[in-house]
């Protein structure tokens, strides 16, 4: 028995080498493996820190920017008029709402498009890259009951069969009335995959002294060629009822 | 003699177990490397970004700058934070092309007080008049040791934030030349390299 063992030594040996080279494999795909995974949680957190300080910024911008009763806004380089008025847009936003709280059009559509050229002027350096939906609802509404008081929605436009290359994608800007509170997550959020969003409130007030808590926020996400935006362009979708807003870039340009 | 039948001797008769136990260390000892480098690399990134994060944060503050002034002085604030990462921030006007930033920071040379000593562009950013004559919103940190961006050739990250700049803004008036100060849309671009 001692010469048989002695005579299969080097086979022995051979087997645990074989033994070391799984064990080695298998740690060495484990440390691929953490390789691979480390910091991908860390990282989208701090991309998520960055989305979330963008659209709050872009949110906060929108509300400091003059912009005059046209809804025109200043450049930084140019000479204004002395009989231009400037104002905040949230003050038209106010003055509206005083004035047709008891309507069902409590927005005017001037008082929306100056919202789209705002939105347009300050997102302007993004314009090529982002979609986003920016309103102003009640705060604490039932789920179901329609409780936008604006709704402004800036898609791009494809038109893959128009040969000017620089007319196939356009920026347009609809003003929408949702049927339902939650239109943004079951129909935007599901299509496009990540949303950036940005909310905060403001009380705003009928003339009769009367104020009401509104939720105002601005949903930003990566312009995709989706279904649901597709029925919104041709103008025959049921669940954002939107109504295009004419010439709002061509306006401010 | 018996016993010693198929001895080759003694590196010789292990030489088929020492083959894989050797491959089995190369392979173990390379991943460990290229993990360690991975890791010490996300490190590097992760930390990188929350400090542009930082940075980016403290000179927006509200996202609202009011002048030249304190955009200068959350500057040097800055500054004084001694960062291990060198950064640069620029606010142009809202007619930017963003694509075309990462190039004008790139023909940016700094001194050793981190003010641009020469540039291979006109630069584009928005200033301001002063009391000190016209600013503009530029602010750099070059850490002690670090190499200007334009000789940057590993990896950096660059970020771009919506913000509003009170401008006094020139009033087309008659007889005197009258100023407004009113809010206008901007950009503040960053990059961060080491």
């Amino acid at each position: 028995m001692n010469a048989f063992f002695r005579e299969h030594k080097a086979q022995a040996a051979l087997v645990d080498s074989l033994f070391f080279i799984a064990i080695i494999s298998a740690l060495g795909t484990g440390l691929f493996y953490f390789a691979i995974n480390y910091g991908l949680s860390s990282e989208e957190l701090l991309n998520s820190f960055y989305s979330s300080d963008f659209t709050t910024d872009a949110l906060k911008v929108i509300t400091y920017v003059n912009i005059t009763r046209d809804g025109e806004i200043v450049k930084a380089d140019r000479v204004v008029n002395s009989t231009d008025e400037f104002d905040y847009l949230f003050a038209m936003i106010k003055e509206d709402y005083a004035e047709n709280s008891k309507k069902e059009v409590k927005i005017t559509l001037p008082t929306q498009k100056n919202i789209a050229k705002t939105l347009y002027e300050v997102l302007k350096p993004f314009d090529s890259s982002f979609d986003y939906a920016f309103f102003i609802s009640k705060e604490g509404g039932v789920q179901g009951e329609q409780n936008f008081l604006v709704m402004i929605l800036a898609l791009h436009k494809y038109q893959p069969e128009e040969s000017d290359p620089s007319k196939m994608v356009t920026r347009e800007y609809y003003s929408c009335r949702p049927k339902f509170s939650n239109v943004i997550e079951k129909y935007i959020y599901p299509s496009v995959g990540s949303l950036d969003s940005s909310f905060g409130r403001i009380s705003l007030c009928e003339n009769s002294g009367t104020c009401s808590s509104f939720l105002i926020g601005i949903n930003i996400w990566v312009s995709k060629s989706v279904e649901i935006f597709n029925k919104i362009n041709e103008g025959d979708d049921t669940e954002f009822v939107c109504t295009k807003l004419e010439g709002i870039v061509k306006e401010v340009n | 003699m018996l016993s010693r039948k198929g001895f080759i001797g003694p590196i010789g008769d292990d030489l088929p177990s020492l083959i894989p136990i050797v491959t089995g260390l190369v392979i173990f000892f390379s991943v460990f490397v290229l993990t360690l480098n991975t890791y010490n690399e996300k490190n590097v990134f992760l930390e990188r970004q929350m400090d542009m994060t930082t940075v980016a944060r403290d000179i927006k503050g509200d996202s609202l700058i009011l002048n030249w002034s304190q955009f200068n002085h959350r500057c040097n604030e800055m500054k004084l934070r001694r960062y291990p990462y060198s950064f640069m921030i620029a606010i142009y006007n809202n007619e930017v092309d963003v694509t075309k930033v990462i190039d004008e920071f790139k023909g940016l040379y700094l001194d050793d007080y981190d003010s641009i000593i020469s540039s291979e562009n006109e630069f584009s950013f928005l200033g301001q008049k002063t009391d000190e004559g016209n600013k503009n919103f530029f602010c750099s940190y070059l850490r002690v040791g670090g190499r200007e961006f334009s000789e940057n050739k590993r990896q950096y990250t660059v970020r771009f934030y919506p913000i509003a700049v009170q401008q006094p803004i020139g009033v087309n008036t008659s007889n005197v030349n009258a100023t407004q100060f009113l809010i206008v849309p901007a950009v503040m671009a960053m990059v961060v390299w080491e």
